[in-house]
């Protein structure tokens, strides 16, 4: 077997061995994003993203005997992370939503023009438009948020993001860039020059 | 339907549709397409004003989704990190 990664397996070693510091060393270099992480995907709940962060802290050092430096250790811990991330949804009774469309499907004629009557006006410059991405951000399908933030909220490359989702990259990058247009049209819709959902 | 008249027709022309644009956004903001792609794409947006709006709100959304700070630590994280390395030290110390 290939080791990629041979320092990472060696803290893994470590904490395996039962090396507190080594566990304490490595949470605190990484923590700071994983929670923001969590926070980002549970909807900004921090007693629950709490919660979720330790029982991810846990299943990760029980499992750290299984990581054999094929990839990066922050890239395994994300994976551990997002499971726990998805059990929290589903206790809650969000099951995650996955989205590979065309947000803009419905608003193409048959020959991939824009159809007649669809208008885009530029946003008033004075808009709220950050907190209004934000808001939209929150609420994309599973799939493209967790892929946007991983991306450019916790600033991972793409090659380790697409690693972390167990996607290929150009299904990243496909990921990625549906996610950018729903968010275009969610806020197109809050800034007023969309008609609502279900009123087009 | 027919299609909004500003905006070129892929029929009627060598040039992509709105919605072969709009899919090419991010390859575009991102300069990875080839220059014959890149210019089909340029000569679209002259000739489409709607498609010149949504490039520019796209290329805003790229960037303001690239800067959403990340969140601070808890103040209790010691705590929660403290708490999770106490629960694996019982479990291993239960398998000696």
């Amino acid at each position: 077997m290939r080791v990629s990664h041979p320092k990472d397996l060696d803290v893994a070693q470590r904490i395996s061995a039962g090396d507190e510091g080594a566990a304490e060393d490595l949470f605190r270099n990484l923590s700071g994003e994983m929670f923001g992480f969590v926070r980002k995907m549970l909807g900004g709940d921090p007693a629950l993203a709490e919660d979720v962060l330790q029982e991810a802290m846990v299943g990760i050092l029980r499992s750290m005997n299984k990581f054999d430096g094929r990839v990066r250790l922050r890239s395994w811990m994300y994976r551990i992370l997002r499971n726990k991330i998805v059990d929290a949804q589903r206790k809650r009774g969000r099951e995650p939503v996955f989205s590979v469309g065309d947000p803009e499907g419905d608003r193409y004629d048959a020959h991939g023009s824009w159809q007649k009557g669809v208008t885009i006006q530029p946003w008033n410059e004075n808009a709220e438009v950050l907190d209004v991405v934000r808001r939209c951000m929150e609420l994309l399908p599973h799939n493209q948020r967790e892929a946007l933030h991983l991306l450019a909220v916790q600033g991972i490359p793409a090659q380790e993001v697409a690693t972390i989702l167990e996607m290929n990259y150009n299904n990243l990058r496909q990921t990625l860039h549906r996610g950018r247009q729903s968010v275009r049209r969610c806020a197109d819709q809050a800034l007023g020059n969309l008609p609502e959902e279900g009123q087009a | 339907m027919s299609s909004t008249p500003d905006c070129p027709h892929p029929s009627m022309s060598q040039m992509p549709s709105c919605q072969v644009v709009s899919n090419a956004l991010s390859d575009y903001l991102e300069d990875v397409l080839s220059d014959g792609d890149r210019l089909k794409l340029e000569d679209h947006f002259a000739a489409c004003p709607l498609c010149l709006v949504y490039l520019d709100q796209f290329r805003t959304i790229y960037h303001i989704t690239g800067e959403v700070p990340s969140e601070q630590l808890p103040h209790d994280f010691n705590e929660v990190m403290g708490k999770a390395i106490r629960l694996w030290k019982a479990e291993l110390e239960d398998q000696d």
